[in-house]
């Protein structure tokens, strides 16, 4: 992959200055939020941000062994609670999503 | 708007208009151009690749912002994985929330521990820590209260069993206790937000959207509890228990009562004033601190984690640990100052002088009352505004300056307004007197802050006085004004002092002052080396006011004398109000006499330490130090004041604070001066001693101290030990002068706490013996 210039870097990461991202981290969290401000580490500021943690693997189990044998899929919550503004080292991103409705 | 690849129509024409960047896109169209992923209705594209490529182009130190972002702004983002500020971290194989099983049926002793452990909680949270630290890390009681009951018998701790926690007494009466631990603090911040001042400085009053039974009357409440009082005799009542269990079960009985006694005290100082029955409390106490071993701490019953759930931006804070010892001894401390608090009630309707003392005294206990203790105080005084104020207000000036006389005859105020164009006399006076009260009570600074200030702990006193002094400099200047108005509707000169208003004012306006300054003392707001400078201030401020008493005594002494000359008996109500006055003033001279003279031996004490360079000298050394600057900041609040002397120091601070020339090197042979000096301190202290005693003799009754008669005697009894404590040091300092010892001269100040009297800060002085 060539490398990409300082300027075409900037022009991207403008593009998506206040849309909103998923950004999960290294612990499985999920962090939905505006963009608003990143930097050479890959360092993100959301803003408004919704926090969104898997059910514990304890918990998935559980299910598992109550739902018995069978083919419909698990059903578990996601929990998610409000955090606001947030800023989220670029080391422990995990993955980086552009979100938009469905038309 | 989105084009069939996904595209938003803004990148699309990124595209097309930059040329330039045509490798970039041709990346970019091929990571988007995979479809997106469709999860529910909305459409995500992974750029995870794209945005680390684009990031790591940027030079260290570029940042891309939106230009509406401020980096002020981002000070105040949480960062994410750091456990201080992420709430949401988890250390490796932490979980989110601790689990425990809150119907598990509980023992005896197991239910005693918890309740102490709730104790604990309670007082902590008086003591000023949130509740997300203190009781709302219970499980039980975060059960009650989330989600929000819509009704009492909705706070259960499992909603959806039906059981009613049938066959599990234990957890019946734990619950029916954390109701009515749960109402009494709905009480405590009812009240403590209804008291005007500052009060939630000290306390925190978040509830984390909790809804702490607001809406539920403590006649709901009070069944729940006795059904709980129930349980407990039933199970005490079984003769097959052993003595070891009835001990417990008498332990339960004890707790359950206490938070019984202190919801209904709580109650009903909040509703119609009857006197919070606070008696039970101490006995309470004592039991319950010896049953206290019997209890089992049971800590999985509470867990730091649930406040994760009060609030999600901070992450769990450590809970406050606090001893049950000392728990109890808040408690009783509470109950003691709660008792204490209801007197200002009738301090109300006893005048302005028995409510300024006891407001005095109160706020000087030892220790210092809760918050929610100070708050009754202050709902007392401030409840019923209007109402009081006023009566108060002309009570004020009838003792001081307008005793039995016709300016405040409340017949005036029957009287309606001439329709002729001569004045009545009686109306004009009224409605003069309601204009001056209008103009002392309201305003900033006024008349009000004046109760309002008092109602504050002593560091508060001190910092609001320094407002209300303001006002009443304001109101001294409009005072002169409405007395020369006053004079020309009075017919009978004999009867009225000259300027009662501007008088009154006045004299206010210096004991406050005088207040202010000795607040600072106990305090501990001066430096060593500024005590003497202080003390000369006080004198000055003391000076003043006993010529405005002395003015006002030998009036009403005057008076007096005429009354009883008419063939007035001493029962004559209209006599008994001069005397009242003459009372009063006698009471305030003394004191004062004994202030100033006090204060002039410890000026003069000082000043001679500082050129026998006994004390620290700490600012001197200072480059920059500057006398007059150093007056300045000290006397600030003064420094607006249409008070001559404060101004007129300005020049002349460095001859106050050095009367013979620079300490190092002294105008004048200071060895010659040094028994001069004593014997200043000496009579002045004496002076000062005869002052007090008098005082001492006069009782409390004078200056309307009655029913704090313990507090006023041990203030008095303080300003006597710290004559003689300054007469002993003398004696000593001589010893040592003369002896030639005076390198041998121990010097000792004592701390805030371990004086006779904290506005008599005194140079202990001793000889090392060789």
């Amino acid at each position: 992959m060539a490398s990409v210039t300082e300027q075409e870097g900037v022009e991207f990461l403008e593009h998506y200055l206040t849309k909103t991202l998923r950004v999960s981290v290294s612990d499985k969290r999920v962090f939905v939020g505006q963009l608003k401000c990143t930097d050479k580490d890959c360092n993100v500021i959301l803003a408004l941000t919704q926090e969104y943690r898997p059910p514990p693997d304890e918990d998935i189990q559980a299910a598992a062994v109550s739902q018995g044998e069978g083919s419909a899929p698990l059903q578990l919550q996601f929990t998610n609670r409000y955090v606001g503004l947030v800023v989220i080292p670029g080391q422990y991103i995990t993955k980086i999503e552009h979100e938009e409705w469905a038309a | 708007m989105t084009d069939p690849e996904g595209l938003t129509e803004e990148t699309a024409r990124l595209n097309i208009d930059n040329d330039v960047t045509t490798t970039v896109d041709a990346a970019q169209t091929a990571a988007q151009q995979p479809a997106p992923v469709i999860v529910g209705n909305k459409r995500l594209w992974d750029i995870t690749r794209q945005f680390r490529e684009a990031s790591s182009s940027l030079p260290t130190g570029r940042l891309i912002k939106d230009q509406n972002f401020t980096l002020f702004e981002s000070v105040g983002a949480l960062e994410i994985m750091d456990p201080k500020m992420d709430s949401g971290f988890l250390a490796p194989g932490e979980t989110l929330y601790d689990t425990y099983d809150v119907l598990q049926e509980l023992l005896p002793e197991e239910v005693i521990g918890i309740m102490d452990q709730i104790m604990c909680y309670e007082m902590a949270w008086h003591q000023g820590y949130p509740l997300s630290q203190t009781l709302f890390t219970s499980h039980y009681i975060d059960r009650l209260l989330w989600p929000e009951p819509k009704s009492l018998e909705d706070a259960q701790f499992d909603r959806q069993s039906t059981s009613n926690l049938a066959g599990k007494p234990m957890l019946r009466i734990l619950r029916a206790y954390c109701i009515g631990l749960i109402k009494c603090c709905d009480l405590v911040i009812e009240l403590i937000l209804r008291s005007h001042y500052f009060e939630e400085e000290d306390f925190s009053t978040h509830t984390y959207n909790r809804d702490l039974f607001r809406r539920v009357e403590l006649d709901n409440i009070l069944p729940t509890l006795g059904e709980a009082s129930d349980l407990v005799d039933q199970l005490a009542a079984n003769e097959n228990i052993s003595r070891q269990q009835k001990d417990l079960i008498q332990a339960i009985s004890d707790r359950i009562f206490l938070r019984r006694t202190v919801l209904i005290a709580f109650d009903s100082i909040l509703l119609n004033k009857r006197k919070p029955e606070w008696s039970p409390v101490s006995n309470l106490v004592s039991a319950i601190l010896d049953s206290h071993p019997l209890g089992k701490p049971v800590s999985q019953a509470f867990s730091q984690k649930i406040q994760r759930r009060l609030t999600s931006t901070v992450p769990p804070r450590p809970v406050v640990d606090l001893e049950f010892d000392e728990a109890m001894k808040l408690m009783k401390q509470l109950s003691d100052d709660c008792t204490a608090a209801y007197d200002v009630f009738q301090c109300i309707s006893e005048g302005p002088e028995p409510l300024r003392s006891f407001l005095f005294a109160f706020s000087a206990r030892k220790p210092e009352p809760l918050p929610y203790a100070r708050s009754c105080v202050s709902e007392g005084v401030l409840a019923r505004v209007e109402l009081h104020f006023v009566d108060l207000f002309r009570k004020d000036l009838e003792l001081l300056v307008l005793p039995d006389s016709v300016v405040l005859d409340p017949i005036n105020w029957t009287i309606e307004a001439p329709l002729s164009s001569t004045p009545n006399p009686r109306y004009e006076m009224a409605q003069l007197i309601d204009s001056f009260t209008s103009k002392a009570l309201p305003d900033f600074g006024g008349y009000m802050d004046f109760w309002r200030a008092l109602t504050s702990n002593r560091c508060r006193l001190r910092r609001q006085l320094t407002h209300v002094i303001l006002g009443l400099d304001e109101l001294q200047r409009e005072a002169e004004d409405m007395d020369s108005m006053l004079e020309t509707f009075v017919d009978d000169a004999d009867s009225n002092m000259e300027e009662p208003l501007f008088r009154w004012a006045y004299h206010q306006k210096l004991r406050v002052m005088q207040w202010i300054v000795q607040l600072g003392f106990e305090l501990d707001v001066y430096l060593t080396d500024e005590l003497a400078g202080m003390y000369w201030v006080l004198v000055s401020i003391t000076r003043l006011r006993i010529n405005i008493l002395r003015t006002i005594f030998s009036f009403a002494e005057a008076r007096h004398q005429i009354m009883s000359n008419s063939n007035m008996d001493g029962s004559n109500p209209r006599l008994k109000q001069v005397q009242k006055t003459i009372d009063f003033c006698r009471a305030q001279l003394a004191l004062c006499e004994g202030t100033e003279a006090l204060a002039e031996a410890l000026y003069t004490l000082y000043t001679h330490l500082h050129y026998l360079h006994l004390l620290p000298n700490v600012a001197s050394t200072e480059p920059y130090y500057d006398p007059t600057l150093r007056y300045e900041a000290r006397m600030k609040p003064f420094l607006t004041l249409q008070e001559g002397f404060i101004m007129e120091m300005f020049g002349k601070w460095n001859s106050v604070i050095q009367p013979f020339g620079d300490f190092d090197r002294p105008d004048e042979d200071m060895s010659a001066k040094a028994d001069g000096l004593c014997d200043i301190v000496e009579t002045t202290a004496r002076v000062a001693r005869t002052a007090f005693s008098n005082l001492k003799g006069m009782g409390p009754a004078k200056m309307g101290a009655e029913r704090i008669e313990h507090a006023w005697l041990a203030d008095v009894n303080g300003h006597l030990a710290s004559t003689i404590a300054t007469q002993l040091s003398v004696s000593y300092l001589r010893t040592a002068i003369r002896k030639r010892k005076i390198r041998d001269v121990i010097l000792e100040i004592p701390e805030p706490g371990k004086r006779h009297h904290g506005w008599w800060i005194l140079p202990k002085i001793s000889i090392k013996s060789s």
